[in-house]
């Protein structure tokens, strides 16, 4: 059973380019991109793995974080804070997301990001 | 024929062949007929045999027993048979069984049956000899078991017992035969047969034995077995039932309790000293594992008998024994129980006590009905007596277990009490003992207490401070709840209070004074100046029925005279709440306290008369000095004062003049005085003076009044004028005062300064900016309307009247980074200090409404000739609006470069993918496309990074680490790095700098970054770049120098500036923002580091970065 990865972005060619990346490497990929109702969408995928877009039309992806962490069901799924914003690194600290990855990236440190938390 | 022949032969085969011996004989007892069988057994061919006697092969002793067997067979026609023996070698024993026959068609005879029975009967025999063994064996297992000391016993399945020994029967009080053949049910009652059954099943279940301990309770015992339970089995692996064997441990137990007991309560004996709680833990230890109550009772001081404690598993119960002790209390002439108990010293043991015994010996029916109630069913009562005195009694009580004392309990009991009486007796003799020191304590308590308030009253030298010595420092001493120390006027013969304390205010301003008569304690002490000691509340009351009830409702009441040389001059009482009993130690304290009243009150009132005297005296001395010397002081301000100072009568008459007014009018006092005040008046102003006169004769003054006078060289002056009326010292007024001052300059001024700072505010009100004034202190004494605006009043009136204070604690003030906004860097108050120009932007939030504005404050100091500052000049300048302008373009670049750098990361991982994808078919031509994609993708990349840089440079929003940083490391990783990114030039670093800086890695890396990638730009035609770095001991610089276009000296300050780019003469224009300086400039000077560079146009450049090294090992490493 290949491991499932969900990335969550507005960008729809960044969700396409991403899940090219990662299915090439045996990933099943599911993309979110409008997050209306994004608890239960990702209570019912129930991902190994989320790829998350800090801002994700209108809402914060700090914001996003919190609520899954809260949640039983996903408090336990890592997430990976993707941003243009310079600050991810601190973002994804203070929210307390798994880890994070600056855009643009190059792919080779995507997979290894996403090796390392789904492993 | 041949049918019966065919029979015959058939019978005949038969008759040879069958297995047992057919012989037939017939009436003469001759053999017939002699099977095949009977040869066998007889060991005789039939030839040999038929015809003769069949008595013949028997022995002689067999013979008769088959005869009579034969007849009896013949007689009663049935079946019978006989056991006989051969006569042979072998002893074989054959059975005979005889049927007679009674076919006619046979010949007259009987048959015998033949069997050879030798082997069954030794078969026989041996089973018999088996049986006896066994029920021998089951005899000697039977009298083992009997004969074991412990109790066996065996049961089936169903509990039902099978076989106990007498010892176990003996243990449970019961006979073997009350046992065996009953259920468990039936032997034990309900909560016993359920243990035992509990048990017994685990055993059957589990098929293991078990051991464990058993209690049970039978009746009035209780028993403790040490029990193994197993099963047993017959031969072929059945249950059959339970085998038990046991030991019966009781005693064992017992003595363990007892010890645990006796123990514990030992612990407890010699834990506390308070006896009664000693003796209460005891009860509460006894009860209810050894009785059911414990009660113990003591002596109390009066002799009578009192519950100590009473102990009951049950706080209900406790209660209703100390009920039923108040109703009906021990008699000590009880002749049984505790009573007796007590008074003889002997131990009263009733192991059983019947329902009868106690209706016997009660009468009362009520008492009975509780002790019915309570149920006594055993009791031990055992004196505690120590040192041959009885101190109390312990009783055991046993009711609702239904235990019996045993003979051993008693003996348990008795040490236990012999423990607890030698616990009371050490706890009576520490007590005994604590009271003598406590006693020798109080007294050294009251030795101290008389020598500190010798010591206070002799400082004491006024009444009040003498009477709050004794009240505060004597009366404790004794516990007093109120007490007064009262003083006697022997002249109107009356009492008064000096200082109580314990009254009601209401009842000290009542008895404030009162006649010597008026019948009270206080009174009596006085009048007779004896000491008054009451004891008793009815004795008070009835003897001073008119004193307050707060007093009467003490018990002890203490009256002492003061008396000095045999005259009372007072008194002090002393109220106690409880009956006190004074010892001498308490007396002579109290005699010595009213000694030393009397004398410290005498003291006083001598002291208080001569002091009296005394401050008469001096203040009347006083008044008269005082007033001379005001007059002398009153010449001295007239004489030498610069205002004019006259003095003129109810008519206008001049009657003084000062050198004040010789100087200010030109008249000398001799050319004025007598004449009428009119000389000075320019008008003849007949209605002013007579209006000035009026006033004054009615009392008042006239203040400051403005007014033209004439000089005597005709000129005008103007002054301001107070007069006021002299009165005599009997009150009436006699003339009036006058004071006046020139003003004449001052209001020149005044007017000058008027009309220009008419022309200033109408200036100043016309400018947009905010304008105040403050004063060295900080007081804003001008502001325009703007600035009123500005800071939320609707006028510069409004504004002015409110105290700076109170203007500032409307605004939250911030500076340019959201950063609160100290006081102390106000440009208004620099300039106070001295600043020349202070200017800051600060946000001012008004908390009255939440408006935000943004201003520039400017302020500058105005100074005097001395270079003192008299004012500050603040210039509010509002920036709200750029501000904002500047927020949103912040805004834009920050959302902008956010929204590029998305597609831009599309782009970079497509073209990866790409690249991935072409790197397998090797088409060098396409890899190289897409990775120039890749790198102009990563230059938009850094672009955009450096536009997102600047915008939060500006809104003060950039962060940075504060890490401990080896720089050398720091440099050489960096151009390591940036070494991969150029094939063009080489760098070539050279120095050390061996130091430690503070700060954040990535930011200064980005700064060595630029720099070098500046340096490779500005230089296409050059091939190397060089880094020097060195330091010394307090910073490190670090110089990256390129060879290539230079820049002019004009700019090399504005390079540095934000979206500054230069632009050459030849206008060759390089790609770029222009930010990338400017970042690196804030990034160093954020790190308190700063950076420039040197350069001459067309000779290259060299940029440089200092820092502050944190630690530096060595200063010395230098460039080349």
């Amino acid at each position: 059973m290949n491991k499932k990865i969900l990335i969550i972005d507005d960008d729809l060619s960044i969700l396409e380019v991403m899940k090219i990346i990662l299915e090439e490497k045996d990933y099943q990929v599911e993309v979110i991109s409008n997050p209306k109702n994004i608890e239960n969408k990702i209570s019912e995928l129930a991902p190994q793995l989320i790829l998350l877009d800090i801002w994700v039309a209108g809402l914060h992806g700090a914001d996003i974080v919190k609520l899954l962490q809260k949640n039983k069901t996903t408090a336990s799924i890592p997430i990976i804070l993707v941003s243009a914003n310079n600050e991810v690194e601190k973002i994804s600290k203070a929210c307390g997301a798994t880890d994070f990855i600056a855009k643009p990236f190059d792919i080779d440190d995507l997979v290894v990001k996403v090796q390392q938390h789904t492993q | 024929m041949t049918h019966a022949l065919n029979i015959k032969k058939t019978l005949e085969q038969l008759l040879t062949f069958v297995p047992v011996g057919v012989v037939m004989v017939g009436v003469h007892g001759t053999v017939l007929l002699w099977n095949k069988k009977a040869e066998e057994i007889f060991k005789k061919k039939a030839d040999t045999v038929v015809g003769k006697p069949f008595l013949s092969f028997f022995p002689r002793s067999q013979r008769k027993t088959i005869t009579s067997l034969i007849d009896s067979s013949a007689k009663s026609k049935n079946v019978s048979s006989c056991i006989v023996k051969l006569n042979n070698r072998n002893q074989r024993s054959i059975e005979i069984t005889v049927s007679p026959v009674h076919n006619n068609t046979l010949e007259a005879g009987i048959l015998l049956i033949i069997r050879d029975v030798t082997d069954w009967l030794a078969a026989d025999a041996e089973r018999e000899t088996f049986e006896q063994m066994l029920l021998e064996s089951n005899d000697i297992l039977q009298s083992v078991i009997e004969g074991i000391s412990d109790p066996v016993f065996v049961k089936d399945t169903k509990g039902n017992y099978l076989f106990i020994n007498s010892t176990a029967a003996k243990v449970l009080n019961k006979k073997p035969k009350e046992m065996l053949g009953k259920n468990t049910k039936e032997v034990f009652d309900k909560i016993n047969s359920k243990r035992i059954l509990e048990t017994d099943a685990r055993v059957l279940k589990t098929k293991q034995p078990i051991t464990y301990e058993e209690h049970l309770i039978l009746g009035e015992e209780e028993i403790y077995l040490h029990t193994t339970k197993g099963i047993y089995k017959n031969y072929k692996g059945k249950i059959l039932g339970i085998l038990g064997i046991s030991r019966d441990i009781t005693q064992q137990k017992r003595q363990e309790q007892t010890q645990e007991f006796l123990s514990q309560a030992s612990k407890i004996l010699a834990s506390s000293l308070n006896y009664q709680k000693t003796l209460e833990s005891i009860a509460n230890l006894a009860v209810p594992t050894l009785a059911d109550w414990c009660v113990i009772d003591m002596f109390n001081r009066k002799g009578e008998i009192e519950h100590i404690t009473i102990a009951h598993k049950d706080a209900a119960k406790v209660r209703l024994a100390y009920e039923y002790q108040k109703k009906y209390p021990t008699n000590t002439n009880d002749p049984t129980g505790v009573a007796a108990v007590m008074r003889t010293g002997k131990t009263e043991y009733v192991p059983i006590i019947t329902k009868e015994m106690i209706i016997s010996s009660i009468q009362d029916k009520e008492k009975l009905k509780i002790l019915e109630k309570i149920g006594f069913t055993s009791y031990i009562c055992i004196p505690l007596v120590m040192r041959n005195k009885i101190l109390g009694a312990i009783s055991f009580i046993s009711s609702t277990s239904g235990r019996h004392f045993s003979k051993k309990d008693v003996e348990l009991f008795t040490d236990l009490t012999s423990r607890a009486a030698l616990a009371v007796d050490n706890a009576l003799l520490y007590s005994a003992e604590r009271q003598a020191r406590l006693q020798a304590e109080k007294s050294f308590d009251r030795i101290a207490r008389l020598q500190a308030i010798t010591a206070a009253l002799s400082k004491a030298i006024y009444l009040h401070d003498m009477a709050t010595v004794i009240i505060e420092k004597g009366f404790p001493a004794l516990n007093t709840s109120a007490g007064t120390v009262f003083l006697y006027n022997s002249s109107s013969r009356t009492i008064e209070i000096l200082k109580s304390f314990g009254y009601s205010a209401k009842v000290i301003k009542k008895w404030k004074t009162f006649p010597l008569d008026r019948q009270t304690a206080i009174s009596e002490a006085i009048k007779t100046g004896r000491p008054v000691f009451l004891f008793d509340k009815k004795e008070i009351q009835k003897k001073f029925p008119s004193i307050p009830s707060e007093v009467r409702r003490h018990n002890t009441l203490v009256r002492l005279p003061l008396t000095v040389k045999g005259t009372v001059i007072g008194g002090i009482s002393l109220n106690f709440a409880e009956k006190k009993e004074f010892t001498d130690e308490d007396l002579k304290f109290l005699f010595a306290l009213a000694d030393q009243c009397a004398q410290a009150v005498e003291r006083a009132q001598l002291y208080e008369t001569a002091e009296k005297a005394r401050v008469k005296v001096e203040s009347e001395l006083h008044v008269r000095l005082e007033a001379e010397e005001k007059l002398q002081q009153l010449a001295a301000i007239v004489e030498s004062s610069d205002d004019a100072i006259i003095g003129k009568s109810l008519e206008g008459e001049i009657i003084s003049w000062n050198p004040g007014a010789e100087k200010m009018y030109g008249y000398k006092a001799n050319e004025v005085l007598g004449k009428s005040i009119k000389i000075i008046m320019p008008f003849h102003n007949s209605k002013e003076l007579k209006k000035i006169l009026n006033t004054i004769k009615q009392g008042k003054s006239i203040d400051h009044y403005e007014a033209i006078r004439m000089r005597k060289d005709k000129t005008r002056i103007v002054t301001s004028v107070s007069i006021s009326p002299v009165f005599s010292p009997e009150g009436k007024i006699v003339s009036a005062a006058v004071i006046a001052r020139d003003i004449t300059e001052h209001k020149k001024m005044e007017d000058t300064l008027r009309k220009s700072r008419d022309q200033l505010e109408i200036v100043f009100q016309g400018v947009a900016d905010g304008i105040t004034v403050q004063d060295p202190h900080g007081k804003i004494i001008y502001a325009n309307d703007a600035a009123a605006e500005q800071i939320g009043y609707s006028s510069a009136e409004e504004l002015l009247r409110t105290p700076v204070r109170n203007i500032m604690s409307n605004f939250e003030m911030l500076d340019e980074f959201d950063q609160p906004f100290p006081l102390e860097r106000l440009p208004g108050r620099r300039s106070i200090l001295g600043e020349k120009d202070a200017r800051e932007t600060i946000q001012f939030i008004d908390r009255r409404n939440g408006e935000k504005r943004w201003s520039t404050v400017s302020a500058r100091p105005v100074f005097d000739q001395k270079g003192k500052v008299l004012f500050a000049i603040n210039i509010f300048h509002d920036i709200t609006q750029r501000k904002e302008l500047d927020r949103r373009k912040d805004d834009f670049i920050s959302i902008a470069s956010h929204e590029l750098k998305t597609p831009v990361t599309s782009v970079k991982a497509f073209t990866q993918v790409l690249q991935k994808r072409f790197e397998k078919e090797d088409n060098p031509e396409i890899s190289h496309y897409l990775f120039r994609i890749d790198t102009q993708v990563n230059k938009l990349a850094n672009l955009i990074s450096g536009l997102l840089d600047v915008s939060k440079i500006q809104s003060g929003k950039i962060e940075f680490k504060h890490e401990q940083l080896n720089i050398d490391e720091l440099l050489h990783e960096t151009i390591e790095d940036f070494q991969h990114t150029t094939d063009s030039h080489r760098v070539i670093i050279g120095g050390e700098s061996h130091a430690i800086i503070q700060g954040d890695k990535d930011r200064l890396s980005q700064v060595f970054i630029n720099l070098l990638s500046n340096a490779v730009k500005y230089s296409p035609n050059a091939e190397k770049v060089v880094v020097k770095i060195y330091a010394n001991k307090s910073n490190v610089t670090i110089g990256i120098q390129d060879f290539g276009i230079g820049i002019s000296s004009d700019h090399h300050e504005k390079i540095f500036e934000r979206f500054y780019r230069v632009k050459g003469i030849s206008q060759e224009t390089f790609s770029g923002l222009g930010v990338g300086l400017y970042i690196s400039s804030e990034i160093i000077t954020r790190h308190n580091g700063t950076i420039w560079v040197e350069s001459t146009h067309k000779f290259g450049s060299t940029f440089y970065v200092q820092l502050p090294a944190v630690y530096n090992s060595s200063a010395l490493a230098l460039p080349h």
